[in-house]
């Protein structure tokens, strides 16, 4: 059990406290606000993940998930904004 | 270089940053408070984690890529920031809106 196995799996906590905003809200604003937080921790588990295993391919896979998050979340804050309006 | 006890130190102060902003997303009301606990997990996790990696690894593949994924999340951190913020104001604007008309439309059946 290595340094970085330990921090993989207290990222891997983390993101439980997000699930639990994700789910409770109690507005979509608020899972918005979480789902954020948790894609940025599942990004920092994949590098960690890349780095505790010697897998050099999961930081290609952290470097997607980075940017499809940023996606996802612009367009969810975008169709929030409008279904609002 | 390989210094355990330095890395050991930058990742337990990343995971610390995290789960700081998680107790804070739990504990506070409001999208708006809330959107505040992204700043730290997007500019300084990031950091630290990379930190760690370049102690560990040196300048390699490894920690090049774990460098440009610093860069993304510190370029999307503040863009995404802005854009929740700006989506939390707009729907608090229109909620606002909405509930005046209600009050209103119930001031006139009163009378």
């Amino acid at each position: 059990m290595t340094i970085w196995l330990l921090a993989e799996i207290g990222l891997l906590l983390a993101v439980i406290p997000c699930a639990y905003v994700i789910v409770r809200g109690p507005t979509l604003s608020d899972a918005l606000v979480g789902l954020q937080l948790g894609g940025t921790i599942a990004v920092l588990a994949l590098v960690v993940l890349a780095q505790a295993m010697s897998r050099p391919s999961f930081y290609d896979l952290a470097i997607v998930t980075a940017v499809l998050s940023f996606a996802s979340g612009f367009m969810l804050a975008h169709f929030l904004e409008r279904w609002f309006r | 270089m390989n210094h355990p006890v330095l890395v050991s130190v930058l990742l337990a102060a990343a995971i610390l940053v995290i789960y700081a902003a998680c107790l804070g997303l739990l504990l506070v009301r409001g999208a708006a408070a809330r959107l505040h606990y992204l700043g730290p997990v997007t500019l300084l996790s990031p950091g630290l984690v990379s930190l760690a990696i370049i102690v560990q690894e040196g300048l390699s593949q490894a920690g090049r890529k774990a460098i440009f994924i610093t860069c993304v999340l510190l370029l999307e951190g503040p863009i995404m920031a802005h854009i929740i913020g700006r989506a939390i104001h707009s729907i608090s604007q229109q909620e606002q809106r909405t509930s005046h008309r209600e009050g209103n439309s119930n001031s006139g059946k009163r009378e």
